[in-house]
């Protein structure tokens, strides 16, 4: 691990995101952490998915700052973010379902080089992480949902991206498909991209986010570790009911 | 053998059965047959040139025909007034075009309009351009402008048809090669991304605007390029007949017909199309329109019954596996 590994790779400064009046996001602070898998959660309608796309770069912000690596990211727009390296996936997965499976990896490939026998190699390897090379060839508007967000995890890999937004990629799959999707993230981020990601199933992200944050209406209402989220009065009031054992 | 592989040789046989049919043509045909085959070729180029914009990077433009328009009046006013060769004024024309395309992109896209919203634009922007060429009298206005006939190779002008009939061959071979080229390139994927989904496309590194502003210069400037073939061979330009929105969406419907997305597709469904127009207009000419009614419903049948058009259903059909139809979206 690198001597900076406990530093914030992401520092979100004073974020506020309104939408005609209304506050989505308000004077939001929190950190992500270099490395570590990173956790988002808070009810429905809390400003998970607005955060995720002013971080990316989908919104820009009223006011705030988002700094990753010493660069603002608020203001630019998507591209000019992945270029940097950081890369989302979405809520409702967003394939390109005409193009088969190897091509629609190609796009995210195309990031970082031009030769298309380099991308083609990239993007084979990013299907084996994810488990989908067997699939390459097959048009991607053929996968079931499980295979379609695999595929947007490849196709977010292929862009060797520094910092990883998952936004709820285990949403709508069974118990198996979810434990397989757990252990292709927790793989990735053992090879050492940093891990932000909003998910729903709270043994999830106890078991697998070293830090957490918490959102309630806009507001950051709890940030640290699991065990000490699970024990936080204002976290429990607003989102986990009772109090939430840690294995 | 593989169906896919077997489709393949097969395609490529029919392919170069069709070109040496073509080649030979003018050889065994009349004058008349000849024009009719003159139009089909120079509607499925013109399909071609909408296709890498609407076909590949997935924005639908109803407004080409100001493109085309835009050359032929270029090169033509080029010739009339200054006595320019259109071999010279063709590229003139080119990028006259072009600009136009740099004009309309840069205003629609910068603001980010899409789909309905970006037809409706391009739309527009052929009522604007007609209304403009009607008026401007140094253009010929509402009177056009009539090309005198003086055959020279300089002029463009040739007695007889055959040398449009290869020019147009020599054209259609070429976009058949630049569509091909495109396909295979990381632009041409990065195009068929755009139209598949723009968001997730911005979101994998793509600079959208950059490369459906990119598209739309090099469509504007290959069905610009189509113009001074169109007036040197008509002899007669005339805002009603070159930036008519009937002539956008005649450009439209024919790569439709024949498969958008695909190197053929324009071509194909130009040579399904274009006979019934230019026939009907032929033999039926007092009943003006009719073609329009076999077109409704040749459209009509496509629709229902092959979608994605003739070429990529085609394709699809030799695939395996099979996969699930797509939603066809103009969006």
């Amino acid at each position: 691990m690198s001597p900076e590994a406990n530093e914030g790779m992401l520092l979100i400064r004073n974020l506020t995101m309104t939408f005609r009046g209304l506050r989505a996001i308000s004077n939001l602070d929190l950190e992500v952490m270099a490395s570590k898998v990173n956790g988002l959660i808070g009810p429905n309608g809390a400003g998970k998915t607005t955060l995720f796309n002013v971080i990316s770069g989908f919104l820009t912000p009223q006011e705030g700052q988002i700094l990753f690596e010493n660069k603002n990211l608020a203001g630019l727009r998507p591209h000019e973010i992945c270029r940097l390296g950081v890369v989302r996936t979405f809520q409702i997965v967003k394939i390109f379902p005409g193009l088969t499976v190897l091509r629609n990896v190609m796009i995210g490939s195309f990031n970082r080089n031009r030769e298309t026998k380099r991308s083609q190699e990239i993007s084979e390897q990013a299907l084996h992480q994810v488990h989908l090379i067997h699939k390459k060839d097959q048009d991607a508007s053929a996968l079931t949902l499980s295979d379609r967000k695999r595929l947007e995890l490849a196709r977010a890999l292929a862009t060797e991206p520094i910092l990883l937004l998952l936004d709820e990629s285990m949403a709508g799959l069974n118990p198996t498909e979810g434990e397989e999707m757990l252990s292709i993230i927790k793989e990735i981020n053992r090879r050492g991209i940093t891990i932000f990601m909003i998910e729903h199933m709270m043994n999830v992200i106890m078991s697998v986010c070293e830090h957490i944050v918490v959102l309630n209406y806009g507001e950051k209402i709890g940030e640290g570790t699991p065990s000490h989220i699970s024990k936080d009065r204002k976290v429990i009031e607003a989102y986990l009911g009772e109090e939430f054992s840690v294995a | 053998m593989k169906p896919t592989t077997l489709y393949f040789s097969f395609s490529k046989i029919l392919i170069l059965v069709a070109f040496l049919f073509l080649l030979s043509l003018p050889f065994y045909t009349g004058s008349y047959i000849l024009h009719v085959v003159i139009m089909i070729l120079f509607f499925g180029y013109l399909g071609a040139c909408w296709n890498i914009l609407a076909g590949y990077a997935g924005q639908i433009s109803l407004g080409h025909a100001i493109f085309l328009g835009a050359g032929a009046y270029t090169s033509t006013v080029l010739f009339l007034k200054a006595g320019v060769s259109p071999w010279i004024g063709m590229w003139a024309g080119g990028i006259s075009g072009m600009l136009l395309g740099l004009f309309v992109g840069y205003l629609t896209f910068r603001y980010g309009l899409k789909g309905h919203y970006f037809i409706l634009a391009t739309l527009a922007f052929g009522a604007i351009t007609k209304v403009i060429a009607l008026n401007v009298e140094k253009i010929g206005a509402a009177q056009g402008l009539i090309i005198p006939f003086k055959a020279s190779f300089a002029n463009f002008q040739f007695v007889g048809k055959t040398f449009y009939y290869y020019y147009i061959l020599f054209m259609v071979v070429g976009i058949v090669l630049i569509c091909t080229a495109i396909e295979r390139s990381r632009f041409g994927q990065i195009l068929m991304a755009i139209r598949e989904d723009e968001d997730a496309a911005e979101s994998l590194g793509v600079n959208i605007f950059r490369y459906k502003l990119f598209a739309m210069i090099i469509s504007s400037f290959l069905t610009a390029l189509a113009g001074t073939f169109y007036a040197f061979y008509i002899g007669y330009i005339h805002p009603d007949t070159l930036f008519t929105p009937f002539l956008s969406i005649q450009i439209t419907l024919i790569p439709i017909t024949g498969g958008m997305g695909s190197v053929f597709g324009p071509i194909v469904g130009s040579f399904i199309l274009s006979p019934v127009s230019e026939i009907t207009r032929g033999f039926l000419g007092k009943f003006s329109g009719l073609h329009l009614m076999v077109w409704g419903l040749i459209i009509m049948l496509i629709v229902i019954l092959i979608p994605r058009g003739i070429i990529v259903e085609l394709q699809h059909y030799f695939r395996k596996p099979r996969p699930k139809p797509l939603e066809r979206s103009l969006t």
